[in-house]
């Protein structure tokens, strides 16, 4: 049985779903959101044995029968509206978390990707010194909540040189990472409200997509400056031509190292070619997504990710 | 059910090759293939997996009290109902095909006499579709038709291959499916798990195949229906896929694990067949155990008579995203219309987002209510006229035929706080009192490209949505300060506040414009 965790929405888990029917593998979905009120839980010890399952008797999941778990895009528990009281809701909602989390550390499954290594691998701080460390070439960086830090590095880099982008992606406050424009130099005293993410900006003669399964490398190059927007390739992506490529060797055996320093099966990674042909790590989503590359180019990412969890399937 | 005839008609000749001494084949159980044929084209479909995803997000903001349904009345729908047969006795009756329009219009309607057995745990769970439907009267070239096509097929047997919705092989093309629901019926239909009663397509998938199938001897109540599929519920359980809704276990095997997306039906282990006794617990749901009794189980004919208030506002929700044109809607009155919208209300109510959901109660709806679903409102380019966006700041302009001022207990009027989607000075809500909020600086600046409305519809439309109600409340705010104006009762803070008040007002305006493309 193999378990991906997800929302019943998401396009991603239904492509791996029919994938795996097509190779009559059992799969099932579970969203998180479910528990507690429509989904049981059941952890037992018992005379040096323990047992884990969803449900709460009779037929029910057997975590253990799981051999491989994907671990694609977590919901929090949602309590029940039948608690009214604020204090009363926070503790239901501690206590489902708590017993989740406990769970998924107490399960020795193969995961893509392990929750714990997801959680880290998902802080950008933490990808640019990995990223660094493993021979990855990274952009200038200054990461700070300083107004004059921010200032004097946008002095140095130059008018028009820098871009800025967040750390978190709101569905409903989304921006794209952005080319620091004049009129908005003024606006750095908001950087004391919080911390913003300066770099220095890599000019592209193509964006690179590298979506990274176990050992398999499917480059991906997106022609990012034949679209209306070339600083971010993913907001006009729908224009950008996409097409396979192969990354030279160097470079792919340093995203490996990546991939192994983090800890992770699964990945996508973001990168820019720059004209004079070197290649800038710029970041790498550890739950990214595949679909509209692979849409374009071919290649058979969900068939790589259907075949990983296979390989583990019990 | 062997050797049912039907003597009355002359026969036409059997097509060549045809069985016709062979007796109809009747599955002892039911088995519908919808669950098969949806895997089929999640495989194989890139455009059904979107529609999927896309309309499971609708489904889910209707679901958390983010946006309500559009349709409020009955929604009638014209059916066409195409006869395939092999043999005369497989080529219906009008008779036939009726019984089973009038089955679903009952089942549909919560007008079904057996629903007066649901048990009383349950009785009070079943609800009105509202979908009535009725053969089609005009066919899609505009002409005068029965809603009825009649194709001999040398086909003793189709399979759920969709090979029936094609007149190249074997079948009859579909009509465009957002003016008609598609009915094949069959005289047989096989598949690799045994034969089949039918199947649906969900919605989002391929125009040319969107419909479902029932076998002819599990179609209406008379004729070559045969026991105990003979009461018409095998097309009320596919026409509840083809609206979205799953089957009633989930479809997990018998692991208690996975969910029919509807919270108000029990959890449930696996599939009942026949005619059960209440209760059967499974899954831990007692006492009341298994809803069998619901259209989206495998039981009888005889045994399912209900959906349930969740059911209802899946299949709605769906009917507003995937199907928004089909059928014509019997409510007498637009709540675009009826649903005042001057109600000041200052929300600290703020949007859920999809990613970070706290464990928070959904926030109540405000101005929500009332319009078409947000697809359509942002593919709209004639954004909703608005009193105030021609007048430009900085200058205040209030009309001064107004009349008194409204609010005067607590002062000055505030403006809407707590801003939700939305970029920019969206965010940059003034707490009252004409005090401008600060904002993180990626908040603070505007988007450089409006690009990511196609990466984003979803929360772009939001945005819109979001917008258009912050604009209303701002205007009524506006309008309350005018009145107070041209009344004299405006001192120098309250216009000082005001004033400020119009500037955010303009500002939200523009980024409206930039939003909507106007
Ligand atoms: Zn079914």
């Amino acid at each position: 049985m193999i378990l991906i965790v997800s929302t019943p929405g998401d396009e991603h888990a239904l492509a791996v779903q029919a994938e795996l029917s097509r190779r009559k593998a059992q799969s099932k979905l579970l969203d998180l959101s479910e528990f507690p009120q429509n989904l049981g839980l059941s952890i037992r010890y018992k005379a040096g044995e323990g047992s884990f399952a969803f449900g709460c008797e009779g037929s029910s999941l057997d975590l253990e029968e799981c051999g491989a778990i994907w671990w694609r895009r977590p919901q929090q528990p949602q309590i029940s509206s039948d608690i009214l009281r604020t204090t009363h809701r926070h503790f239901a909602f501690n206590e489902s978390v708590e017993a989740l989390q406990g769970l998924w550390h107490a399960l020795q499954p193969f995961w893509i990707n392990d929750p714990a290594r997801d959680y880290v691998a998902q802080r950008k701080v933490y990808q640019l010194r990995v990223a660094q460390e493993v021979g990855l070439t990274v952009p200038e960086t200054l990461i700070t909540n300083c107004t004059r830090a921010a200032g004097d590095f946008v002095r140095q880099q130059g008018a028009g040189r820098v871009i800025y982008k967040s750390f978190s992606a709101l569905e409903n406050e989304w921006r794209e990472t952005r080319l620091l424009a004049e009129n908005e130099v003024q606006l750095l005293d908001n950087v004391r409200y919080a911390p913003v993410i300066f770099q220095e900006y890599i000019e592209a003669s193509v964006d690179l997509r590298v979506t990274v399964v176990g050992a398999q490398i499917f480059a991906a190059a997106v022609h990012s400056q034949d679209t209306a927007y070339k600083v971010d390739c993913r907001i006009d992506i729908s224009n950008a031509r996409i097409e396979a490529v192969e990354l030279p060797p160097d470079i792919q055996e340093k995203l490996l190292s990546l991939m192994g320093a983090m800890g992770l099966v699964y990945g996508a990674i973001d990168m820019r070619r720059t004209p004079d042909g070197r290649y800038i790590f710029l970041e790498i989503n550890p739950a990214g997504q595949w679909l509209f590359i692979e849409h374009y180019s071919k290649q058979p990412i969900t068939a790589a990710l259907a075949s990983k969890l296979l390989e583990h399937d019990r | 059910m062997p050797g049912k005839t039907n003597k009355s008609n002359n026969p036409p000749p059997p097509a060549a090759g045809a069985a016709s001494e062979e007796p109809p084949v009747v599955p002892l159980q039911r088995r519908c293939g919808t669950m098969a044929v949806h895997y089929r084209h999640l495989h194989s479909d890139p455009d059904y997996l979107r529609a999927r995803a896309a309309s499971e997000t609708h489904y889910s903001a209707i679901v958390q009290g983010r946006r309500a349904l559009a349709r409020v009345g009955v929604t009638t729908i014209p059916v066409v109902v195409h006869v395939l047969f092999n043999t005369a006795q497989q080529n219906l009756s009008n008779a036939q095909i009726q019984s089973q329009i009038d089955v679903m219009n009952h089942d549909y309607r919560k007008t079904n006499p057996d629903v007066a057995s649901a048990p009383a745990a349950f009785a009070p769970l079943a609800a009105d579709a509202r979908i009535q439907f009725t053969l089609a009267t005009v066919d899609p070239n505009g002409a005068a038709t029965t809603g009825i096509t009649r194709t001999q097929t040398n086909s003793a047997s189709f399979s759920d291959n969709d090979a029936m919705k094609s007149s190249a092989t074997g079948g009859h093309d579909a009509w465009p499916r957002d003016k008609y629901l598609n009915i094949w019926t069959v005289p047989r239909l096989t598949s690799p798990q045994g034969d089949l009663l039918g199947y649906a397509q969900f919605p989002g998938g391929n125009a040319a195949t969107d419909g479902v199938v029932i076998l002819h001897s599990a179609f209406g109540t008379n004729g070559t229906a045969a026991a105990p599929f003979n009461l018409g519920r095998t097309a009320t359980h596919e026409v509840g896929h083809w609206l979205n809704l799953h089957h009633i276990w989930g479809d997990d095997n018998n692991a208690c694990t996975g969910s029919d997306l509807v919270a108000d039906t029990p959890n449930q282990a696996g599939p009942n067949f026949g005619k059960p006794a209440f209760p059967h617990v499974t899954c831990n749901n007692g006492p009341n155990g298994d809803m069998f009794m619901n259209y989206m189980d495998y039981v009888d004919d005889a045994a399912m008579f209900l959906f349930t208030t969740g059911q209802v506002t899946r299949l709605q929700a769906s009917l507003d995203s995937d199907r928004p044109t089909l059928g014509s809607s019997t409510s007498a009155t637009s709540p675009i219309l009826d649903t005042p919208v001057g109600t000041l209300k200052f929300g600290d109510d703020a949007p859920v987002t999809l990613k970070f959901r706290d464990d928070v109660p959904p926030p109540s709806l405000k101005f929500r209510d009332d319009g078409p679903p947000p697809s359509l409102k942002f593919r709209d380019d004639s954004p909703p006229s608005l009193k105030f966006r021609d007048d430009s700041p900085p200058s205040l302009k209030f009309r001064d035929d107004i009349p008194k001022l409204k609010i005067t207990d607590d002062g000055i009027p505030q403006g809407p706080g707590g801003f939700g989607p939305g970029p920019g000075p969206l965010g940059a809500a003034f707490a009252g009192s004409g005090r401008t909020s600060a904002a993180p600086f990626v908040l603070s600046t505007p988007h450089h490209s409006m690009a990511w409305v196609q990466m984003f519809p979803q929360a772009a439309a939001e945005a819109v949505n979001s917008a258009e109600d912050q604009l209303r409340q701002y205007e009524e705010v506006l309008e309350q300060y005018g009145q107070a104006d041209s009344a004299g009762q405006l001192s120098s803070a309250e216009r000082q506040a005001a004033e400020s008040i119009y500037a955010d007002y303009a500002s939200l305006v523009a980024e409206y414009r930039q939003l909507t493309g106007s």
